[in-house]
């Protein structure tokens, strides 16, 4: 079994070669979840002042300090340029359009993520042809079945906003492309 | 809790030294080396505010490994609800640049059960022994070594294997 682990090993060695990350965005994120954490408490106790407030019939007052600000989601720099959503703000139900620099090659799967902890709210397939663009929820997408069809060029790729997604911002990103590709999507209504 | 200086500047050094490591043994158990980059970010941010306790562990390492395994086999059980729908574009379609020396090992790999392949890719790649794997894992030993004895069965049946000398 030495031939395993040595051969293990290698592709680990491999992979760890070109890995790619970056110490500050770590702390940018970190940083900024203690913020929306910390502005989470502020909104309970703020709720729970204003509960007393009313209670004991005393005028609420604000000390004019701001309150703490939830700085957005910001792109991992690793994904810097490797796909452009136009526009970046759309409605629920709003077509958007993906590019790529020349000669990206990805599936038609993209999928719409949670950038806080990761987590996978929608699979959106791209339109083609006359196959106009679709999405899943990722409880609804059990089952289903796609081709695996290849793309490369610059696009632009047609996908639609699911229309049950919240307003915010997510990371909305090739699905099964060899090299990923991300790009922040803003959902507004 | 925000980091002193010298937390940041330690965690720093420790962020130089074991991310690259930990993306090779991550990508073993997700198949894709950018899925594992994602996994193991996640896994430093959760370090990040746990940093002063976490440093003075035995083995911050290893609770950076566990996260780290914990994170992927959780994306796992997702991923496989997409399974059919997010099949992997045809190599022939989409040069993958990752692809090269021990494809064949890796796509036996990631055929694996996921137990199985954390198994494996402890006891291989980290050199742990099986009752560290077994605490690691929460389960028995004797569970671990069935695993791994299912492992080295799949992938001793990977051509980059077949033909070499096995125990």
């Amino acid at each position: 079994m030495n031939d395993l682990k040595h051969d293990l090993q290698t592709i680990a060695d491999r992979h760890a070669q070109q890995s790619g990350g970056d110490f500050e965005t770590i702390l940018r994120t970190a940083t900024s979840r203690r913020r929306r954490r910390f502005a989470g408490v502020s909104a309970a106790a703020c709720a729970v002042l204003a509960v007393g407030g009313i209670a004991t019939l005393a005028p609420w007052q604000n000390d004019g300090s701001p309150a703490p600000v939830a700085s957005g989601p910001t792109l991992d720099p690793r994904y810097q340029g490797t796909m452009t959503i136009t526009p970046a703000t759309a409605a629920p139900g709003a077509e958007i359009a993906l590019t790529y620099p020349a000669g990206y090659g990805r599936g038609i799967g993209f999928v719409l993520v949670q950038p806080a902890d990761g987590k996978q709210l929608y699979t959106l397939i791209a339109g083609r042809g006359k196959t106009k663009p679709s999405w899943y929820s990722a409880k609804d997408a059990e089952g289903r079945v796609i081709q695996s069809i290849g793309i490369n060029g610059p696009g632009p790729d047609q996908l639609v906003v699911p229309d049950t997604a919240a307003d915010g911002t997510y990371l909305l990103c090739t699905a099964n492309a060899a090299t990923k590709a991300c790009a922040l999507l803003t959902v507004a209504r | 809790m925000r980091l002193t200086e010298a937390d940041e500047a330690a965690l720093r050094e420790f962020y130089s030294a074991q991310q690259p490591r930990l993306v090779g043994v991550v990508s073993l158990l997700t198949g894709s080396r950018a899925e594992a980059e994602d996994i193991v970010q996640e896994a430093f941010v959760r370090l990040v505010p746990r940093w002063a306790k976490v440093s003075r562990y035995e083995s911050p390492e290893g609770w950076l490994r566990l996260v780290a395994m914990r994170l992927a086999a959780n994306r796992h059980r997702n991923a496989t609800r997409f399974a059919s729908l997010l099949r992997r574009v045809p190599t022939s379609d989409v040069p993958d640049p990752a692809d090269g020396q021990g494809l064949d090992l890796e796509r036996a790999l990631t055929q694996l059960p996921m137990p199985a392949r954390q198994a494996a890719v402890l006891y291989y790649v980290c050199d742990l022994p099986v009752p560290e794997i077994a605490t690691t894992l929460g389960v028995a030993e004797g569970t671990v070594k069935s695993r791994l004895s299912r492992a080295r069965a799949a992938l001793s049946q990977s051509p980059t294997l077949r033909g070499a000398d096995h125990e």
